[in-house]
């Protein structure tokens, strides 16, 4: 009879039971175990060929106790199978040592390198640790780092074995030379700055080692290629590159880098023609486009100017704006002659797509309606790109939500030409901010302290219930806060406010605040001793409005407030006084950041009226302030703002002095003289008696109107979630007038100065300015003066704008 | 004392669990958990490898640490795949993720894994003693789903947003149709459909009032034993006397563009 060779390969897979399972080579490790882990149990049933086998070999592995296992068939009939596990056991880890390095490389190497105590030592995970040490070292600098393995027993513990690494960095390499071969547009030097991250070291830069780093190396030579495309070489090529080590200055060895470059012809832009678009003109999409014929060929601009562009005015925008999602555009770039291009857009616009469903994820701490509230795309509407971006913005400026990690994910659908968009948020940061600040005002004021707790993801609902206070009640997005300020001896100020945005869950902001302020003056100059305070409570009320457009908001605010003056003050005179106000503000604000704005302008108008009731002092108030910020080059960005404001009398014998017009300093220090509108101008005092305001009868005494004018250039230089560093330079000017009569929008006492706003997590915003001021200020009964010409240190906290 | 019951360096693995067990059965769950881990990684390949990794987990369930639980039950799952306390693992695996469901304002992707487990775990072991448990639990939390997907309805009637808010509503009568919130959909869908025909323009009342008296039909269809049937019959009624005045009108004045 012959034999036949079966192929096990080409038997068909079939059910098996299991009728045996041997296991050779553990010693340390039980049988059963070893079998259960396998799931390869007596009894069970496989399919053979099949991935049983495969699968219990990779369990095995993934228990961590074998360097290698194998799984024969032994005996094989028509329905069962018998089954051989042949592994091989290794001593396990106790622990690994690195040798020879340094303390903080250490560390650095410990957070890397995955030898997990107890595991199997093979040879693979050492030589993987080995390969960790390696490209750390050579991430460094060093490219000839040795490593030797030593591999201990361990006497009082059995079978484990300590892993150590004896390692010897070696020399440390610099980039010393860059040079490139087949430039003729741009010389070397040129395109050395262009390879950025890659640096070459040179004997004046002394700051940091010039280390050549693989990713600095790939992210310098697609810089430089993008520096050729964007001037017109579009086919601009990497012949050759090579990194290698040489000799220079005799024995030494550094790294150089050498590239081949080929650039090709510089395009121009002939003809630009489209096809298929019917909502806009050809015109349009040129200009969108921003090609004109003759223009270089920049392609970077090209391609933006195609599919996004930071105004949001490319061709992609201009359909996706109004809906067309679908939009394809789809170009053909012809070489024609020499070095010229024609531009082909063929244009599919297909339909309008409407949004559908509008969801979120992430919002572990804030309710839905508060994220809903805030959202720009409503179902039913037209797809609108610039509505998610609008969206994103909004969400940001929320103050609840990690701005960076705000990513909308858009899926379409081309059958019912409808889209769903999901925003993914992550809210985890906190929220609530605890403020304690201290500095020292200026003379006149003293130290300052103040400190403030702001909740600023209230929920006064959860507030209500037990299981809502763990550990603050949070997710309605109201704000309540806390704040107390000392200044020197004398003045103390308790405040204590909340807001709700949106009343009962429709757009009307509702509010109150509180606070208290007391001052009391022992200088002894000439008024003896004054003492004043100011009890003060206001509801306000505010919608969001539709007209004139949707960044328009209207606000009723009703306040009363009670002065006690003692002594006197200025030119206040004695005595309790009441007034009830109500106000009335409309504002426009298109913000995109409350700390530092990059774009928008915010325009605020405001009525007050005191009505002259029994009882109760009396005035009317306008003002009106506008701010416009625009930003300028790379991230610097030009702040205009303009103020005014007018104060006056229903009748002659209920006035109030109150509320006039004092100008100077910053709200830190202007906070004792509560008994004036204080109006912020840097380079300025800002103390009752220093501000600048008129002297009559040798009293300092508010006016009843008063202008300012603000530039200020702004440079976001660190803005992080963390800590964010704004310098800043300003030119303000401002003053306050007795009357009508004497107002004059051209009479101001000018500053100029520079400063800085830093925003860090437990002091929250601070502005620190120093300004030097063109005009001097009259300061009644004493011999100083605000002299002009000098420098005026002012700090204050809070948001700016 | 406290430094006798802690696992010490040179304990062999059966000290350990012993130790780790007296900790469990004195409720310390916290530190038991600690223990447990320890015989995990130094008993691995033993019997008490095994008991340890499974009271890990349960030592983390209990001191509510639910999404360590979870983890520690699908690791013990995977483990030993062939256990038969592996049910009691996956049904205590899918009760962390509905333990980590918060309230319906919130995210709900816990509560949507939890659901995905329980339905994973009821056809996986349609036997087993938990099933109508399972089957509660996810009743409960597609309720909850449901009760989002109104409020988010809510929100845009509230805002007269009336498209969005018949788009989300109908998403709650769809998605969930079992729900309670469902018929609660369905009368303020007709309610929002006059709402939006009344403040519509005279050409799209007419479609805007009909749509109204579908959702009633519709109503009327899945629950007639409704105790909302009152309501909804006075909307209906209302919006029948509406659409009467607009098709009157429309005759008494022929179309003139």
């Amino acid at each position: 009879q012959e034999f036949q060779i079966t192929d096990p390969t080409g038997t068909a897979p079939a059910e098996y039971q299991i009728a045996d399972v041997q296991v050779q080579g553990n010693e340390r490790t039980r049988s059963q175990f070893i079998i259960n882990a396998s799931s390869l149990n007596i009894g069970s049933d496989i399919i053979y060929p099949g991935d049983a086998i495969s699968t219990a070999v990779e369990r095995l592995y993934r228990s961590g106790l074998f360097s290698d296992i194998k799984i024969y068939v032994t005996e094989q009939t028509a329905t069962e199978i018998s089954l051989l596990i042949e592994v091989e056991e290794q001593p396990r880890i106790l622990e690994y040592k690195l040798k020879n390095i340094k303390r903080s490389q250490r560390r650095d190497l410990e957070d890397i390198i995955t030898l997990t105590p107890g595991t199997v030592v093979s040879d693979a995970a050492v030589g993987r640790v080995k390969n960790t040490i390696k490209r750390f070292y050579k991430e460094k600098g060093y490219w000839y780092t040795e490593i030797d393995t030593e591999i201990k027993e361990v006497e009082d513990a059995n079978d484990r074995v300590r892993v150590i690494f004896n390692i010897d960095a070696g020399d440390r390499l610099e980039v010393k030379d860059i040079e490139f071969n087949g430039n003729e547009a741009f010389s070397n030097r040129k395109l050395r700055r262009k390879i950025k991250p890659l640096k070459e070291d040179a004997w004046w830069k002394i700051f940091g080692k010039k280390v050549f780093k693989e990713e600095d190396f790939e992210e310098g030579k697609e810089s430089v290629l993008s520096f050729y495309r964007a001037n017109g070489y579009t086919d601009v090529r990497i012949l050759k590159d090579s990194v290698y080590t040489y000799d220079y200055k005799g024995d030494k060895e550094g790294i150089k880098v050498l590239l081949n470059i080929e650039e090709g012809p510089k395009y121009k832009v002939r003809n630009i023609t489209f096809d298929g678009n019917t909502v806009y003109e050809d015109a349009t999409l040129r200009e969108a486009l921003g090609f004109q014929k003759g223009d270089v060929f920049n392609q970077q601009k090209f391609e933006e100017n195609v599919n996004i562009n930071k105004d949001n005015t490319d061709l992609n925008s201009l359909y996706q704006n109004v809906g067309y999602l679908f939009f394809q555009a789809i170009p053909n770039i012809e070489k024609v002659a020499e070095d010229s291009l024609d531009i082909h857009f063929d244009i599919y616009e297909d339909e309008i797509a409407t949004i559908k469903n509008v969801d979120f994820t992430g919002n572990t701490r804030t309710h839905d309606d508060v994220v809903r509230r805030t959202l720009r795309t409503v179902p039913g509407n037209k797809y609108s790109r610039s509505a998610i971006i609008r969206t994103i913005r909004e969400l940001g400026t929320l103050g609840f939500f990690d701005p960076q990690g705000i990513e909308p994910d858009v899926r379409p659908n081309r059958q019912d030409k409808t889209v769903d968009v999901t925003y993914r948020l992550d809210d985890t940061e906190s929220t609530s901010n605890f403020e304690l600040s201290g500095g020292y005002g200026g003379s006149g004021i003293g130290v300052i302290i103040s400190t403030r707790v702001n909740f600023n993801n209230f929920s006064l609902q959860r507030a209500l219930k037990k299981e809502g206070w763990n550990p603050i009640p949070m997710g309605d997005g109201q704000q309540l806060s806390l704040g107390v300020q000392v200044t020197g001896t004398g003045y103390q100020s308790y405040s204590f406010g909340f807001s709700e945005p949106w009343f009962r869950g429709r757009p009307t902001s509702v509010g109150f605040n509180v606070s208290y302020d007391f001052y009391n003056s022992r200088r002894s100059s000439f008024n003896v001793n004054s003492k004043y305070s100011l009890f003060s409570s206001n509801i306000s009320i505010g919608r969001r409005l539709k007209w004139p457009d949707d960044y328009f908001s209207q606000r009723t605010v009703i306040g009363y407030q009670l002065y006690n003056i003692e002594g006197s003050s200025g030119a206040l005179s004695a005595g309790n006084s009441n007034l009830f106000t109500i106000r009335q503000v409309i504002e426009r604000n298109s913000l995109d950041n409350f700390i530092s704005p990059n774009t928008g302008s915010k325009f605020t108008f405001s009525a007050e009226a005191a009505p002259p009731l029994p009882g109760f002092s009396e005035f009317y108030k306008f003002r009106a302030d506008y701010q416009h910020h625009v930003p300028l080059v790379d991230r610097l960005v030009m702040t205009t703002q303009v103020q005014y404001g007018y104060i006056g009398y229903f009748t002659k014998d209920k006035r109030s002095e109150l509320n006039r017009f004092l100008v100077g300093g910053t709200q830190l220090q202007q906070r004792q003289s509560f008994l004036y509108d204080n109006i912020d101008l840097r380079g300025y005092p800002g103390s009752t008696t220093e501000s600048i305001g008129h002297v009559v009868d040798g009293r300092k005494i508010g006016g009843r109107m008063f202008s300012k004018y603000s530039l200020e250039l702004r440079y976001p230089a660190v803005t992080n979630d963390q800590v964010q560093i704004i310098p800043y330079t300003f030119t303000d000017a401002g003053n306050s007038y007795l009357d009508f009569n004497t107002f004059d929008p051209f009479s101001v006492k000018r500053s100029v100065g520079v400063g800085v706003r830093l925003y860090l997590p437990i002091l929250g915003l601070i502005d620190l300015s120093y300004g030097y001021r063109l005009d001097g200020v009259n300061v009644p009964n004493s011999t100083n003066d605000v002299q002009p010409g000098q420098w005026e240190f002012l700090f204050n906290i809070g948001a700016p704008f | 004392c406290k430094n006798d019951s802690l696992i010490k360096r040179g304990d062999t693995v059966d000290v350990a669990f012993e130790k780790a067990m007296a900790m469990y059965q004195n409720e310390d769950y916290v530190d038991a958990a600690d223990a447990f881990e320890t015989v995990t990684r130094v008993g691995r390949g033993t019997e008490y490898g095994q008991e340890a990794q499974f009271y890990l987990a349960e030592s983390y369930f209990k001191s509510r640490q639910y999404l360590l639980a979870a983890s520690e039950y699908d690791r013990y799952i995977s483990y030993y795949p062939q256990d038969e306390r592996r049910v009691d693992a996956e049904f205590k695996a899918a009760l962390c993720y509905y333990h980590q469901s918060p309230r319906y304002k919130l995210d709900q992707t816990p509560t949507r894994n939890a659901i995905e487990r329980f339905q994973l775990f009821n056809n996986r072991y349609p036997d087993s003693e938990y099933v109508t448990q399972a089957a509660n639990y996810i009743d409960e939390m597609r309720n909850k789903l449901a009760h989002k997907t109104y409020e988010g309805a809510q929100f845009y009637i509230r805002t007269e947003q009336y498209e969005a808010a018949i788009i989300y509503l109908n998403q709650t009568i769809d998605r969930f149709p079992e729900s309670k919130w469902a018929a609660r959909a369905l009368v303020d869908q007709v309610e929002t459909y006059i709402a939006y025909a009344d403040n519509s323009i005279l050409s799209k009342q007419q479609e805007r009032y009909e749509k109204a008296i579908e959702a009633y039909e519709k109503f009327l269809q899945l629950f007639p034993e409704s105790d909302m049937r009152a309501e909804i019959e006075n909307l209906h009624d209302e919006a029948l006397n509406k659409l009467q005045d607009v098709v009157t009108g429309e005759e008494a004045s022929p179309e003139q563009s």
